[in-house]
């Protein structure tokens, strides 16, 4: 191997990569070879080490606070409960008011209007509305639910 | 917590271990802080780039599958932010004299080498655009493979291969320059 072949090879090798047995012995045996092999080296180790040396601040605490602030304004709001007392009092007027919907002339009027299909359709829809507002309630406070029936 | 491999740790930081997110930064801000010196050429930016850089790292840490080292996947996010910066910002500046990047002193013989090491790389970077620049930074400043460059920055593995060559070519002339009479200059 002459000497131009040689540092043609090594000059292609990557980080950390093993020099063939060839060019090894081409280096050991070639002073100038192995010369400029060794202050080629000795220019990449201080190449890496003058990156080691620079001081650097630490920024772990101020990347960990900025996150944190980060997931404060990302966070979704807290969930506010209604109180049971704000849901009982709505509940026995609508409750009421379907209680008394066939003693008023309302139902009547409006069938009057509409046809007699309504008399079937408007307890339905309230007798829906009213399931729905009782299951909301009790999923929204079955903790007091608990403490006021079981305990 | 220091035995905790980087894959181990983003696990439980997915997990809700926020904190130790921070033993990650302390791992790799050296060399982020490093990379962007080499980008903005001062330590304010390199400083605020170092942040951003783990910032960027955390948001999409969902997204690193542990395919490569979080090392090159955080140099990734490194690059394309430093690129970006880069393109808005105001052209770089060069380091101050006075701006202390050795915190201690090397002795004559490796400060001789250093120097022409400086020197050779400048030249090859001279020529370069500022991607390929920094492709040759991350070759010879933070020892990172072919592959990983090219990885990191969708270069072609053979134009990083070929920019390195021409850069170590010329640190070859430089240092046999001192010996003009040598084998391969004949």
């Amino acid at each position: 191997m002459i000497c131009k072949e040689a540092i043609n090879h090594y000059l292609v090798l990557d980080q950390g990569e093993p020099i063939p047995r060839e060019l090894q012995e081409h280096i050991d045996n070639c002073p100038h070879c192995c010369r400029l092999v060794h202050q080629m080296e000795a220019a990449f180790s201080s190449c890496r080490d003058s990156v080691e040396k620079i001081p650097c601040p630490d920024v772990a605490e101020s990347v960990l606070k900025a996150i944190a602030e980060a997931e404060r304004l990302t966070a979704p709001l807290p969930f506010r409960s209604t109180s049971p007392g704000n849901w009982i009092v709505p509940g026995i007027f609508l409750f009421l008011g379907i209680l008394g919907l066939p003693f008023s002339t309302v139902l009547a009027t409006l069938v009057n209007h509409t046809g007699r299909s309504l008399e079937i359709w408007v307890p339905l829809v309230l007798g829906t509305t009213f399931t729905l507002y009782a299951a909301l309630f009790a999923g929204s406070n079955l903790d007091w639910l608990r403490k006021k029936f079981i305990h | 917590m220091g035995t905790l491999s980087d894959w181990e740790i983003i696990q439980e930081v997915r997990l809700g271990k926020h904190s130790l997110y921070g033993e990650l930064v302390r791992r790799y801000q050296k060399r982020v802080y490093a990379l962007g010196i080499k980008f903005f050429r001062n330590g304010e930016d390199a400083r605020d780039f170092t942040q951003e850089v783990f910032l960027k790292a955390y948001e999409r840490l969902s997204t690193f599958k542990g395919e490569s080292g979080f090392y090159t996947w955080l140099f990734r996010v490194a690059y394309y932010l430093g690129v970006s910066w880069n393109r808005k910002r105001k052209p770089s500046v060069s380091l101050p004299e006075d701006f202390d990047i050795h915190s201690t002193e090397p002795g004559p013989e490796s400060l001789h080498l250093q120097k022409k090491a400086v020197a050779a790389l400048e030249r090859a970077l001279e020529e370069l655009p500022e991607r390929y620049r920094i492709c040759l930074e991350l070759y010879f400043s933070f020892g990172m493979t072919y592959q990983d460059i090219s990885g990191i920055t969708d270069i072609p593995l053979g134009t990083v291969k070929s920019h390195v060559f021409r850069a170590k070519n010329k640190l070859r002339e430089m240092l046999s320059g001192t010996e003009a009479e040598g084998p391969y200059d004949l």
